[in-house]
């Protein structure tokens, strides 16, 4: 009788990453890549970037492990020092508000329309865009979102439909749908 | 291009935008670009816990794929201290989280195996028998003749002395019920333990199982008195038919012959009988009225009964109807990919038997 992959908490692998187990870091690393770049993403609007904003994140986080007290809280706690990086990205480049990276022009109008759904996203508050970012960016589970941005379950999904009803009226003043 | 304030298009519009498929954790890639950052890691753990051997390392995985009932023998085969840390038993006792996949063995000769995802915390007190278990799957080995032997958990205190068990601290949702799972599955391989919290206790023998859940008693399907002895014994073969992902042995479950009449038209629908709804059964009828015999009922039956991917069952409840002929089982199924997955199948006595009518 057995499941191998019902995962640990993450209070139990910062405890023994704390300890200096550096597989449980990784176990970490795995659990929270995606959605740590998906966040960078969000704040920097392209996603080679954003994989370098969450490389630099995880290792701050691995250095400085040891300052974080509420083991539970590693998701927002990671998610803080992603903002962190990526703010100090976005003053280097003297870039303050990053336009999203767009497709290879092929002339489409399904690239044209993705182009218009990335400026929608990127004209909302930076909350609600870094959500939306991380619920369209590779799927990750609600529980998940509201771990790394630490917010409730139910704000994630109230700011969720703000967010959704807010690209829907900038698409249609851009003049896309009906 | 649909309405933008159709929320399916915004969703498929938003995934095409946003969507990354590409993005994939390299964690060794990581490591190589930031060993500075490895190494304040690394440098943290104490040097009993350093990776000492390779060796170690094949031997945990060779274990962690056999059964609870081979740990003895594996002890014996490779000897218990070569899957230890050279040095740790001349360590003092201290409190330690140990996450897996490893083997620990304590000072009195009592060993544990984590599997890939699991953890516990040692006590510190050297005169202290057991252990906090964290998470996941361990196997446990207790030494005889030194005295209680205790591991807690989120649920309630496993109590052994000189036995072999598996604990299985299940905690997540329900993919398909979005139900939030706190369980612990106790199996006892050899000799016997008790399980027991503030609601209540059971002491389970030697190939028995139970569950215990957040706030709740112990259950165990073997000392609930309501069970008719029959209804018991029809719930293990559904319950080693799941694990064993055996399609027919599952489907033997079910009366064939009634279902069978039922698809012929030549027996009134019976909700009691028939788990779906009356539209469910004349749909059936529709699909499936031209089957010429039980057997080939049985054999579409068959193929459409998919157990691929389980691995575990929880039996969590069974609740019989105060008439004693209807029952209903709570269960969670573990799957390969770490989904977890509930039901309640359905049970009713009829034609002289117990029969599964509905999953």
């Amino acid at each position: 009788m057995r499941i191998e992959s019902v995962e640990p908490s993450d209070a139990v692998l910062v405890e023994a990453a704390q300890g200096g187990h550096l597989d449980s870091f990784g176990a970490l690393y795995q659990r929270y890549h995606n959605p740590i770049v998906a966040l960078a993403y969000a704040g920097l609007g392209d996603k080679h970037a954003a994989e370098d904003a969450a490389q630099e994140a995880f290792a701050i986080a691995c250095r400085d492990l040891d300052s974080l007290r509420n083991r539970e809280k590693f998701g927002a706690w990671l998610g803080g020092i992603c903002r962190n990086v990526t703010r100090q990205m976005l003053r280097q480049q003297s870039r303050p508000a990053p336009p999203p990276d767009n497709s290879p022009d092929d002339g489409t109008q399904r690239q044209e329309q993705s182009d218009a759904v990335r400026r929608a996203v990127w004209k909302l508050p930076e909350p609600e865009r870094e959500l939306i970012v991380m619920r369209y960016f590779d799927g990750f589970s609600q529980a998940r979102i509201s771990e790394v941005l630490d917010i409730t379950p139910a704000a994630v999904n109230g700011r969720l439909v703000r967010a959704k009803r807010k690209i829907a009226q900038f698409l249609k003043r851009d003049g896309f749908g009906s | 291009m649909g309405s933008v304030h159709d929320d399916n298009w915004l969703d498929t519009a938003l995934d095409e935008a946003i969507g990354s498929s590409d993005t994939q954790p390299d964690f060794e890639q990581w490591k190589a670009n930031h060993p500075e950052a490895v190494q304040t890691l690394a440098a943290r753990r104490p040097p009993q816990q350093r990776p000492p051997a390779t060796k170690t390392i094949k031997v945990h995985h060779l274990w962690a794929k056999l059964a609870a009932a081979a740990a003895v023998a594996i002890a014996a085969i490779v000897g218990v201290t070569q899957l230890m840390p050279p040095d740790a038993s001349d360590t003092p006792a201290v409190a330690r989280t140990l996450t897996g996949p490893m083997t620990h063995t304590f000072d009195d000769g009592s060993a544990v195996t984590l599997g890939a995802n699991a953890g516990i915390r040692t006590y510190g007190a050297a005169d202290k028998r057991g252990f906090e278990h964290l998470a996941g799957v361990i196997d446990v080995t207790v030494a005889k003749g030194k005295g209680e032997f205790i591991v807690t958990t989120p649920y309630g205190d496993v109590k052994a002395l000189g036995t072999e068990f598996t604990l299985d601290l299940v905690d997540g949702t329900t993919v398909n019920t979005k139900e939030r799972i706190e369980l612990l599955a106790v199996e006892v391989t050899e000799g016997s333990v008790e399980v027991s919290n503030d609601k209540g206790a059971s002491v389970l023998a030697e190939q028995q199982k139970l569950v215990v859940e957040k706030d709740r008693a112990p259950y165990r399907m073997n000392a609930d008195g309501n069970m008719p002895a029959r209804l018991r014994e029809r719930m293990d073969a559904m319950i080693a038919a799941m694990e064993a992902g055996d399609d027919a042995a599952y489907t033997a479950n079910y009366n064939s012959n009634y279902l069978y009449k039922l698809v012929k038209g030549q027996i009134e629908y019976d909700a009691n009988r028939f788990g779906g709804t009356a539209e469910d059964a004349q749909r059936l009828q529709q699909a499936l009225g031209h089957i010429a015999s039980v057997e080939a009922l049985t054999e579409v039956f068959q193929q459409s009964v998919n157990l691929e991917g389980v691995t575990n069952v929880y039996l969590r409840e069974i609740e019989v109807s105060a008439d004693g002929k209807h029952a209903t089982a709570r269960l969670v199924t573990g799957e390969t990919n770490g989904r977890l997955r509930g039901s309640s199948p359905q049970w009713h006595y009829f034609d002289n038997d117990w029969w599964q009518v509905d999953d």
